[in-house]
């Protein structure tokens, strides 16, 4: 017993080391972050982003759009995405051997032909059944291949794209016009870029027509608006206070750009990967940056991306659960970053930071809340100090999650009416309040799942971007 | 002969670009045009057949629909294939100049323009 | 060893909640504050805006002097203004545009900008060298170099930029050698500068290259002069091409001859498509495509079976564009060549051009 207690003691210590160190890692991605963003603001005022068009120094790229099952949707997209403003670049929409009319409804509405088309590269996919085009969208390549998997549909289209700057997009993302010159510039500025995230913001709530956000306003149901401040935390503050690292682990799926040397050279995407849009940033890390220190895998703050998040609990929890399997494995795969010094700040600190508050931070979490109910059992706490202790817990939760709602209305201003901010800044106390603890027993769940569990990677679903 | 003897002559405009869009508008109105305003590509087309413009002047770059498919669906339709169409475009290489002009455009203007440039352009073409 | 259920530390956390409580209230109130500010800015803005759309059309059409603008414009309303302005500016050109920036050059508007260069912190004197630039404020070209040494590099870049957009060709050497000491914006960022001088540059560019030892800077230049298609500099150019054993230098010089049509350098062009390294071939390919050697039809055909991918796609894009049986026997190579590469490089170009890519 009194080892027990011992134990207990030495482990609540250790909980309320942790929750220090992730409280101070918090304040200081958030001081960089502000610091970026204000200068990102206001350089982006002045970038006459257009002058690529007079130019002949632009870089074409090759928008790959993996499809699978999106007959509802992918016309629309497409049709979208063929009006986005870049001097060069083709569409490449890689319809994953969809079970419903996705490669028909694409056939006949952009009245396309089946061609002899070569691939460039050869990234290993499953076999290709056929290469279309239209005489109408020049532009527009479609691929039709038997199922495979996302990552596998993307290597299809890099296997057959022509143009140096490869973005991947999912397609039901919302893109805005000028997405792609704000994408491609950090390669025009800095010729060391290999890789560049974009901030995506969920389209739940906002009108949108032809594949394009008209009016914004936040998601109507409580699980919507909560998911708003929390992409608002996530992207403004951890992606570019890593970004300024040059540590940033993920970008996103829903939209992100690649030097296609690069691509090429840390072969492609994984194919059973769970989450393929980490790994493969990861893997850029691990291999280009070993050759090249100064390789910058980078972020534009910039609201260009929208895509619509589950407003309901079982596919939110599907898709939380996915996502950290995915971050787990990205992280297993590539352990020799973990505190390697010779990977910069990405093996000292991002990495270190994914591994212990990412991954294993659910089951600290969650142990956490174990062992302070057992020590109140035990009487070696008191009601209050534990009372006392999660209030300040949460918070400070508040506190970040509402910096970032602040940073928003700083910078970018998206939510166009005050009651919107309101709206934000109870989704901030909720998302303290019971919406991250849910989100820690999920997480918990897929962590005993993924290390005790079947290792069956399941059937990998059409959604598979990380955001966390 | 003078423009005032003539009947209004009517131009179909459509720009994303607000300032443009002002500037385009207030000279072309000065010249005594009717203007009627697209701010995307959406209708345009449906607009172009039933007014029958005189003239129609497209963005290269705008939502919905770009100018350049505009411009070649005007011009396989035998009723409004006739219609002089200028670009106004951002891309201004050797290229897509040639692109355009191959298209049907009777004159293919690049930005940044000169606002009076395109006014002597679209009285040439006609008058 | 408790320490914190200790009382003391039961104080210090329970202080810590109701400074964070008192925080988070702070916080919330600070925000409605921000935006309350800028919907009055915005609101500050419209109207400013729609008011001067009025004035602005009136005084294009030489109804009203630029004095009766500017002057009487209270000092806070110059940075609502030059953003107002700064639309306009940037999409035209000719004689409205001469009008418009008459309104930054030659008014208060001038030496308001000049001073926020010389004494502002590093974002007003980046908004300050631009403006100078989006207006060609000639008078302004001599503290636009001064500034080019500016620490900061968003403030350097700027400068430079205004420089090319004024057209100050005799910045062009502090320009280089600015980017050759401190290297602090990228080649693409230098390229964009040297783009936005116009072709006016390329001369003084050539005389540039002929002094200049290092070679990314010469890709620069070469960059540049094949852009404007600058024939003098062919000669330069092909000697660089000879000469050099940096295979980065002479792919751009290969694209810049290619560019510039400079029939001399066939035979070295020639030469080139039978060397190792494959970019060095295929970029020799398109060049002797554009430039339009009718003589080499059949080791054009040769290249077709290259082990590499750009190289066949380029002597396949070559042979139907250049000769007029080009398409022909891209075709009749698809029906009966056995060359498997060759005949997957023909029906790329085939079908390529058959749907306007």
């Amino acid at each position: 017993m009194a080892n027990l207690i011992v134990s207990i003691r030495f482990y609540n210590y250790m909980i309320l080391g942790y929750f220090l160190t992730i409280c101070s890692i918090y304040l200081v991605l958030n001081i960089i972050s502000f610091k970026a963003i204000r200068k990102y603001t206001h350089k982006i005022t002045h970038i006459e982003l257009k002058n690529v068009f007079r130019f002949s120094n632009t870089k074409p790229i090759s928008l790959i759009v993996p499809a699978y099952n999106e007959g509802n949707t992918i016309i629309d997209s497409t049709k979208a995405f063929l009006q986005l403003e870049y001097p060069e670049f083709q569409i490449i929409v890689v319809n994953d051997g969809s079970k419903d009319d996705t490669l028909d409804k694409l056939i006949t509405h952009f009245s396309m032909k089946k061609v002899h088309f070569g691939v460039i590269e050869n990234l290993n996919t499953k076999p290709l059944r056929g290469v279309y085009m239209s005489s109408k969208y020049p532009s527009l390549i479609v691929l039709d291949k038997e199922n495979g998997g996302k990552a596998d549909a993307i290597n299809a289209g890099i296997n057959i794209s022509k143009n140096p700057l490869i973005c991947v997009v999912d397609a039901d993302s919302i893109l805005e016009r000028d997405c792609l010159l704000k994408i491609a510039h950090p390669f025009m500025e800095n010729e060391n870029t290999i890789a560049v995230g974009g901030i995506v913001r969920i389209a739940n709530g906002c009108k949108v027509k032809y594949g394009r956000v008209l009016e914004i306003g936040p998601p109507k149901s409580w699980l919507g608006k909560i998911q708003v401040v929390e992409y608002l935390r996530a992207f403004l503050f951890g992606r570019t206070g890593f970004d300024s690292l040059n540590a940033m682990l993920i970008i996103s799926g829903a939209f992100g750009c690649f030097k296609r040397e690069a691509l090429i050279k840390v072969g492609g995407y994984k194919s059973d990967s769970l989450g393929e849009d980490m790994e493969i940033v990861v893997k850029m890390h691990e291999i280009i940056r070993k050759n090249n220190p100064k390789a910058r895998i980078t972020f534009v703050p910039d609201p260009i991306c929208w895509t619509l998040v589950p407003e309901n609990f079982p596919s939110l929890r599907s898709q939380r659960i996915r996502w950290q399997k995915g971050t787990v494995q990205s992280l297993g795969l590539h352990k020799k970053l973990f505190l390697n010094p010779k990977y910069g700040w990405v093996g000292l600190l991002a990495f270190p930071y994914f591994t212990i508050f990412e991954m294993f931070g659910p089951i600290i979490e969650f142990s956490g809340y174990v062992i302070v109910i057992l020590s109140y059992l035990l009487r070696i706490t008191d009601v209050s100090f534990v009372v006392v202790f999660f209030t300040a817990a949460v918070l400070y939760g508040i506190v970040l999650s509402i910096l970032s709602v602040i940073l928003e209305e700083m910078s970018f201003r998206k939510y166009p009416k005050g009651v919107h901010l309101f709206i934000l800044f109870c989704a901030s106390v909720l998302e303290n309040l019971g919406y991250r603890q849910l989100l820690t027993w999920w997480r918990f769940q897929a962590m005993v799942e993924y290390l005790f569990g079947a290792r069956s990677w399941g059937k990998i679903e059409k959604k598979g971007f990380t955001v966390l | 002969m003078s423009i005032e003897n003539q009947k209004q002559k009517t131009v179909i405009f459509a720009e994303d670009d607000k300032a443009i869009t002002q500037l385009v508008k207030f000279k072309l109105e000065k010249e005594g045009f009717k203007v009627v305003h697209f701010q995307d590509g959406e209708g345009v087309i449906d607009a172009v057949s039933k007014i029958l413009p005189d003239i129609v002047i497209l963005d290269d770059m705008m939502p919905v629909q770009n100018g350049i498919s505009i411009l070649k669906e005007i011009k396989v339709n035998p009723q409004i294939k006739h219609i002089p169409v200028i670009i106004l475009s951002d891309k201004g290489q050797e290229k897509d100049i040639v692109r355009g002009i191959e298209i049907g455009a009777s004159d293919y203007i690049s930005k940044p323009f000169a606002p009076s440039e395109l006014i002597v352009r679209i009285k040439r073409i006609l008058y | 060893m408790d320490w914190y259920t200790g009382s003391n530390f039961n104080d210090l956390i329970i202080f810590l909640v109701w400074g964070l409580a008192l925080l988070v209230i702070l916080l919330a109130i600070y925000c409605f504050w921000l935006r309350l500010i800028y919907d009055l800015r915005g609101k500050k803005r419209k109207k400013l805006f729609s008011r001067w759309e009025e004035i602005i059309f009136e005084y294009l059409d030489r109804k009203k002097l630029p004095s009766e603008i500017v002057e009487s414009m209270p000092k806070s309303e110059y940075d609502y203004f030059l953003d107002f302005i700064k639309d306009y500016l940037i999409v035209i050109k000719g004689e409205d545009f001469k009008r418009l920036s008459v309104l930054i050059n030659q008014t208060k508007l001038f030496s308001y900008l000049i001073n926020k260069l010389k004494q502002g912190n590093s974002q007003m004197r980046s908004d300050a060298a631009f403006f100078l630039g989006l207006a060609r404020a000639y008078k302004a070209k001599e503290f636009l170099r001064e500034r080019l040494k500016d620490r900061n590099d968003s403030v350097s870049y700027n400068c430079a930029l205004s420089l090319a957009k004024i057209g100050d060709i005799d910045a062009v050497s502090d320009i280089l050698i600015q980017y050759r000491n401190c290297k602090n914006y990228s080649r693409d960022s230098l390229l964009c500068i040297l783009f936005e001088f116009g072709n006016s540059v390329c001369q003084s560019l050539l005389q540039h290259l002929l002094k200049e030892k290092e070679d990314s800077l010469r890709i620069l230049i070469i960059d540049v002069l094949g852009h404007y298609r600058y024939f003098s500099a062919g000669k330069a150019i092909l000697n660089l091409l000879n000469l050099s054993n940096n295979n980065e230098l002479r792919i751009h010089c290969i694209k810049a001859i290619g560019r510039m049509e400079y029939i001399e350098a066939l035979p070295t062009l020639r030469r080139c498509l039978d060397e190792p390294d494959c970019v060095i071939r295929s970029q020799a390919i398109s060049a002797i495509g554009k430039i339009g050697d009718i003589t080499i039809e059949n080791k054009l055909v040769e290249k077709l079976g290259d082990e590499n991918w750009w190289v066949r796609y380029r002597a396949a894009e070559a042979l139907f564009s250049t000769f007029e049986q080009g398409k022909e026997s891209l075709k009749d190579i698809l029906a009966h060549s056995k060359n498997k590469k060759a005949v997957s490089a023909a029906q790329v170009i085939l079908t390529e051009k058959a749907m306007g890519v």
